[in-house]
């Protein structure tokens, strides 16, 4: 009987010092910290701010409750390690969706400076071929200092994309584009419009 | 017993429903930019979702009969609840910011054609490209507003409207500057003479202020009328030569007056510029090396139809809208004076 005790004793003893000294998982924070680092980098609170905010918070409850545990004589980090699982898996997804945004973003405000570009070039050449005539004099010094304006705030634009300030770099790209092409427009309704009263005066 | 064994099974049942909600109000948190626009609550959603989550799974990867849901049934709760206002919050902001950036983008609107039409008095490079970059903030703003970024649409419409800001100063500079000048002396003298003559003698004559764009025709100290004009290119600016593009100022007579088919801009009146004074000054000019010495006085300088465009388009011309023409020919005569000024001076008016 006695002996029967003593081995329910040790068993028991030893089951609750297994608990007791169960240890923090090092290697599971070590990972997710690394993932977070790696979203960090890709400027994933930037590019990815939902998917970098949860992995963030996952992380930052894991480690509230591996505290909560150490300071626990019976730990368990079973849920600390599924936070931790979860914290790694967001950084994993905000790192993937940071670099996929900025890089659309950058491609977006590439493209709208190209294309701002050959508007601004189209707007030039309308510019030079256009006639000067009495009416049309103070329109097309109009249009040769805007076009300089517009060929500053291109510049600008392309200051933002050096910088990595991809949104501003589009909006202000596409918005240079807008101005351009409005100016083309123009000179190339005042052409026909000049070829059709030319025409007409040939016929009189 | 039974009632123990129900709640056994009610315990034992994840709270997926919690769960499911939570995660849809995060998603059309994530959709108004919760992160951005709300962030503490949405941290303290998304924290309180991950401690729910982490519960849910830890209980069911025990043996049924060990598992207890009930911490985590608290969890999604809180995380249900979290996200719920995290979404609703994130939600009002982005419906205020709207409500502002809308705001901020009209002010612009509106305030980029009166701004332009103000600069049509003072005509300066630095004053229509600051007005031009206005435009282009706009252009900006409109296109992050379609994106729902309504705090950068407010940031391009302010950038926006600090460059009007300083198209506005820069307008007050140059009018102020042209008003202070030492011309004002002469415009006095001639706006004072043009009207006691026409006191004198009852005739109509004709004022042209060209800072304002107007021409007023007024008899025996009264205005009959006026009209908007669109002056030479080269806007306020004195005439020094032909093909300067400005108005001249001095005064004048109408010396000839032309119907529709006489002339290319639908009704003409003649004027004898250059007069004995413009002539006196033009010598002067050229003396001085002002002027070079192969450059001419220039001529034919009217006012004529064809305007009303709020541009300075003419030769050096006055120019005045068809049915503005069609009005103030009638009144006038051969021999009207024409009295051509920087601007008017408030103290020569009755």
């Amino acid at each position: 009987m006695n002996r029967r005790i003593n081995i329910i004793a040790a068993v028991a003893l030893g089951l609750v010092a297994a608990v007791a000294c169960a240890q923090a998982p090092q290697e599971d924070v070590s990972a997710a910290q690394a993932e977070l680092d790696k979203a960090k980098q890709a400027q994933a609170d930037t590019w990815a701010p939902n998917e970098f905010q949860a992995a963030d918070q996952a992380m930052r409850a894991a480690q509230d409750e591996i505290q909560a545990q150490n300071a626990k004589w019976m730990k368990n980090y079973d849920k600390a390690k599924e936070l931790l699982a979860k914290a790694k898996e967001e950084a994993s997804k905000a790192s993937q969706a940071a670099v996929a945004s900025k890089e659309q973003a950058k491609k977006d405000a590439e493209a709208a400076i190209a294309a701002s570009d050959t508007a601004i070039q189209t707007a030039e050449a309308s510019l030079k071929v256009a006639p000067v005539t009495k009416d049309s004099k103070a329109d097309l010094a109009l249009y040769k200092s805007d076009i300089e304006t517009l060929k500053g705030t291109l510049g600008q634009a392309r200051q933002a994309f050096t910088s990595e300030d991809y949104k501003r770099a589009l909006e202000s790209a596409s918005s240079v584009k807008d101005k351009a092409t409005s100016i083309a427009d123009k000179l190339e309704e005042a052409k026909k419009k000049r070829s059709g009263q030319a025409a007409k005066a040939r016929k009189a | 017993m039974a009632a123990a064994c129900l709640l056994a099974v009610a315990c034992a049942q994840a709270p997926l429903a919690d769960m499911e909600t939570a995660r849809a109000a995060m998603e059309r948190a994530a959709a108004a930019d919760g992160v951005a626009r709300a962030p503490e609550l949405c941290a303290a959603a998304h924290s309180a979702l991950a401690r729910a989550e982490a519960e849910v799974h830890v209980q069911s990867r025990r043996r049924f009969w060990s598992r207890d849901y009930t911490e985590a049934a608290r969890l999604a709760y809180t995380a249900r609840l979290a996200a719920e206002i995290c979404a609703f919050r994130a939600a009002a902001v982005r419906a205020r910011q709207r409500a502002g950036a809308l705001s901020t983008v009209q002010d612009l609107e509106t305030s980029i054609p009166r701004v332009a039409d103000l600069a049509r008095h003072a005509r300066d490079e630095v004053v229509a490209s600051d007005i031009l970059n206005a435009e282009i903030a706009l252009g900006e703003a409109r296109s992050a507003v379609e994106k729902q970024q309504y705090e950068r649409a407010r940031e391009a419409s302010k950038r926006g409207l600090a460059h009007l800001a300083e198209a506005v100063t820069d307008i007050n500079r140059i009018i102020d500057d042209f008003n202070s000048g030492p011309r004002r002396i002469v415009w006095t003298k001639w706006v004072k003479a043009t009207l006691d003559e026409s006191a004198r003698t009852g005739e109509a004559v004709i004022l042209v202020d060209k800072l304002r764009r107007e021409l007023h025709l007024f008899r025996r100290q009264e205005e009959i009328v006026s009209y908007p004009v669109d002056l030479g290119v080269a806007g306020v600016a004195s005439k020094t030569h032909a093909g300067d593009d400005a108005t001249p100022e001095g005064r004048y007579r109408i010396t000839e007056i032309r119907g529709p088919g006489q002339t290319h801009y639908y009704r003409a009146l003649m004027i004898d510029y250059p007069n004995a004074e413009d002539r006196s000054r033009f010598r002067r000019l050229k003396r001085v090396g002002q002027v070079s010495s192969d450059q001419e006085i220039g001529s034919l300088i009217e006012i004529h139809g064809q305007g009303g465009r709020s541009q300075d388009w003419t030769k050096g011309c006055v120019a005045l809208d068809n049915d503005d023409m069609d009005d103030l020919v009638p009144k006038v005569h051969l021999g009207t004076a024409v009295t051509i000024v920087g601007t008017i001076p408030d103290e020569t008016l009755p």
